[in-house]
């Protein structure tokens, strides 16, 4: 037997390049950071898993921002060396999440994404995925 | 070319102690370079990790505990070859038993220096886990076979917390070192850094 199966840790990770139709600025690029992170997180909450870490990094031609949170108890914590306003970026994700399926960690990022690229408006493509059973 | 694990739990602060150890240790004039493994193709630390500048290699697409040992060993000689750097400090994740990527580290004979295994406990969410049945029983394994633990996030949990971990741990492991870190704020890095050199 695999030692993680005793606490059922789960993962998903993805990579996708953001692409906006105007300029973003860095405190934008840091709260829609931070509502990606807490949106993930509260589904993941709602959906009786324990977090285990939701780890974000984005890379832009300036600088890069690093997020992360093990439980939103504990605060979301940003990072962001992101100096100028920019329209696009990519997007790296990594959840792992205790007692929940990995198909629904799957479906929570991508529909917490989808929300996300509605409200501000703007188009992602998907670089890298994968569904990760530890 | 001495290894050393920085092992412990999903976001006891792993990644942020070996940033940190990496400029102690670079001022003391040592040539390093890190192993990370995180599950799944898509890691964040090694890029995280990158951006500083330090030499990082990435294991991904399983775990460096059991299905990718081969991958650690072949990594850690290449490493060698190639770089030869006098320490290691490799990143299992967060839910990897630091004790069997040990046993692995134990049988590469050339040149390589067995360092202490070093497990990161978060003093911020340790006491949640361990009150979790399933989850404090893997987290005392992670811990049992550590030369030295580090009671991390100090700069966030008051003094009557530390002095109740303290004794927690040094029941879960009688023979280990315990420390109180800030990975953070620095408190307690220099000592950590010592013991990962000497
Ligand atoms: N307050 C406080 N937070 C810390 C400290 N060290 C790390 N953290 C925070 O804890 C979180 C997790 O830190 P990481 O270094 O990514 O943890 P990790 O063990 O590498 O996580 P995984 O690789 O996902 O298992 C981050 O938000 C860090 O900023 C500390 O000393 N104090
Ligand atoms: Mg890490």
């Amino acid at each position: 037997m695999n030692f993680h199966e005793e606490i059922l840790a789960n993962g998903y990770g993805c990579e996708l390049k953001i692409q906006f139709n105007r300029l973003i600025t860095p405190s934008e690029f840091y709260s829609i950071v931070h509502e990606i992170i807490e949106n993930i997180a509260k589904e993941l909450i709602n959906n009786k898993a324990k977090i285990g870490h939701i780890k974000l990094y984005v890379k832009t031609s300036s600088g890069y921002l690093s997020a992360d949170t093990i439980d939103l108890k504990y605060g979301i914590n940003i990072n962001s060396s992101i100096s100028n306003s920019e329209n696009s970026f990519i997007l790296v994700i990594n959840i792992i999440a205790i007692k929940i399926d990995k198909n629904n960690i799957a479906k929570i990022t991508n529909e917490t994404l989808d929300k996300i690229s509605q409200k501000y408006n703007f188009s992602k493509i998907l670089i890298k995925n994968n569904f990760i059973h530890l | 070319m001495k290894v050393v694990q920085i092992a412990g739990f999903l976001g006891s602060g792993k990644t942020t102690t070996i940033i940190a150890l990496s400029n102690i240790i670079a001022r003391k004039n040592k040539k390093l370079a890190i192993i990370v493994n995180e599950i799944g193709e898509i890691p964040v630390d090694a890029r995280i990790i990158n951006e500083y500048g330090l030499k990082v290699r990435e294991i991904g697409g399983g775990c460096i505990c059991c299905e990718l040992l081969v991958n650690l060993v072949y990594t850690l000689d290449e490493l060698r070859k190639f770089y030869n750097p006098d320490i290691v400090m490799i990143e299992p994740s967060g839910v990897a038993i630091p004790s069997s990527i040990d046993d692995s580290i134990k049988m590469i004979k050339n040149d390589i220096e067995k360092g202490p295994i070093i497990v990161i406990f978060d003093g911020e969410r340790g006491e949640e886990l361990l009150l979790d049945d399933e989850l404090s029983k893997f987290i005392k394994r992670q811990l049992i076979n550590a030369n030295i633990i580090a009671i991390n996030k100090i700069d966030v949990i008051n003094e009557d917390k530390i002095k109740y971990y303290e004794e927690l741990l040094r029941a879960i492991n009688p023979n280990a070192i315990i420390l109180k870190i800030s990975a953070k704020n620095g408190i307690g890095l220099e000592l950590l850094a010592d013991m990962v050199i000497k």
